[in-house]
């Protein structure tokens, strides 16, 4: 017999998703150990306790004891497996976990939890090979925070965060499923949007603009586009046209 | 990562989330958090964020159902049945005395408020109770505002088999409290037939929610005579 704990070992490296490794360990140990049952209780630094049961099930007014359960391996009946190493499976999933946690900071932007500008890239040059494989058409449009500087300068740096913070707010508030923002600068934010021709981008941004839930006026910010198929084939010069038609339109103010 | 991965770690990033949980039924997915006892910043409040993170991850039907635990000193907690621990002997020490129990603290037959949901884009606000592990969700429009989360509230108890149909005689912001929570008083005639008016009041992480805590704090005393 396996023991899970040397299976999680073994692919914890390799693996995407900390997630779907607790998960599947869990329910390995249901299906190895002919349980009913199998939670664990996990304590992370940064996101604190975390409880998993064994295939991705909601907790049910039975599982009270979860709930003021220190960490550990939690199964029904009791696991009586002397040859099963169960801290070490825990110790696993607390790094399966942490390790998601780590991926997942690495990939946004701290302040507003939006994509980075690494990410981005990834992201796009990912839509433009699909769009020259398969003729998808999306809209990349760069978009610049107004003022940013004056506003730091004369409110003071709290003040521009909550500004940056805002847009994003407003973006994730705003954009479909499918559509990907980022900060990729210090007052840039960028957006993959497939499926939409340029003309509606206007429409969208309006959308941002007029956003409900929040206590102040949308921040100002202007913005440039730049469309595939047609303007570009490489992602480089995707941006540099976004970016000119964004000078632009600042340029024309 | 597949999506539900990475909705369940952003769900799980939410400040307070300790557990999540999918279940998928025949006409929607189900994503059930546990939140521990915090309250929500004003800016962000926790179910309108995992409703927007579910939102932007999830392309068929969904519904957020959030269950808050509440902190009581721990001697007042049973010990809970152990049934099989690995865990390091430290890390046992500093547990809380934390159980998941209803809003007014009694362990009754009462219903429990899982979420309240606002939507603005399409002006509807949703209320969802829990009664003896049967859930019910009540809507009305958003822009009505306090009287909204109370006709909502109404509307979900009613679909508990409730038959009555009281109305609101006011439901008033009174201030906020220590913790800067909302605290809403609300007056319902008509609960039970002949009886005086009812009145709840109760705190909440918003008006809204304070609203609805109060209307179902008020309808609760009344549970065993209209269901």
């Amino acid at each position: 017999m396996t023991d899970p704990s040397e299976e999680l070992l073994a692919t914890i490296a390799t693996t995407d998703s900390g997630i779907a490794l607790i998960y599947q360990s869990l329910d390995a140990l249901v299906e190895q150990f002919s349980l009913e049952d199998a939670a664990v209780v996990l304590e992370e630094r940064q996101i604190g306790r975390q409880i998993f049961c064994a295939g991705r099930r909601p907790l049910s007014q039975d599982d009270d004891e979860l709930l003021v359960a220190p960490p550990g391996l939690y199964t029904q009946p009791a696991l009586e497996h002397d040859d099963f190493d169960r801290s070490l499976m825990l110790s696993l999933c607390v790094l399966a976990l942490r390790l998601d946690v780590v991926r997942y900071d690495a990939w946004h932007d701290p302040l507003t939890g939006l994509y980075d500008r690494r990410s981005f890239i990834r992201l796009l040059e990912m839509a433009i090979a699909r769009s020259n494989r398969y003729g998808w058409q999306f809209t990349l449009v760069v978009l610049d925070l107004d003022h940013l500087k004056v506003v730091n300068d004369t409110e003071g740096h709290p003040a521009g965060d909550a500004a940056l913070r805002e847009l994003g707010d407003r973006f994730r508030r705003v954009l479909r499923i499918g559509d990907d923002a980022a900060r990729i600068g210090g007052d840039e934010f960028a957006m993959i949007l497939p499926n939409t021709p340029p003309e509606a981008v206007e429409l969208l941004m309006e959308r941002v603009r007029s956003a409900e839930g929040f206590d102040r006026p949308c921040p100002s910010f202007s913005y440039g586009w730049a469309q595939i198929p047609g303007d570009a084939t490489e992602h480089e010069e995707l941006m540099k046209i976004a970016d000119q038609r964004l000078y632009e339109k600042k340029a024309g103010r | 990562m597949n999506s539900l991965d990475d909705l369940e770690l952003e769900l799980r990033k939410l400040p307070g989330v300790k557990a999540a949980g999918f279940d998928e039924r025949e006409d929607m997915l189900l994503v059930q958090l546990h939140l521990g006892d915090r309250i929500d910043a004003p800016e962000h409040p926790v179910p309108i964020d995992a409703s927007r993170i579910v939102a932007r991850h999830i392309e068929e039907r969904t519904a957020v159902e959030i269950v808050r635990w509440r902190s009581f000193p721990a001697a007042a907690v049973a010990a809970p049945p152990v049934v099989d621990v690995t865990a390091p002997a430290a890390a046992a020490e500093g547990v809380a005395g934390e159980v998941a129990i209803d809003d007014t603290g009694s362990f009754g037959r009462r219903a429990r408020l899982l979420a309240v949901l606002a939507f603005p884009d399409s002006d509807e606000l949703e209320v969802h109770l829990i009664l003896d592990g049967r859930r019910t969700i009540g809507r009305a429009v958003s822009s009505s505002g306090l009287l909204g989360a109370v006709e909502a509230t109404l509307a979900a108890v009613r679909e508990l088999g409730a038959t009555f149909t009281p109305h609101a005689l006011f439901a008033r912001e009174i201030e906020n409290d220590a913790d800067e929570r909302a605290v809403v008083a609300v007056a319902l005639e008509g609960v039970v037939d002949d009886a005086p008016t009812d009145y709840g009041i109760a705190a909440g992480a918003s008006p809204i929610d304070a609203a609805a805590r109060s209307t179902l704090a008020a309808l609760n005393r009344r549970l065993a005579q209209v269901l």
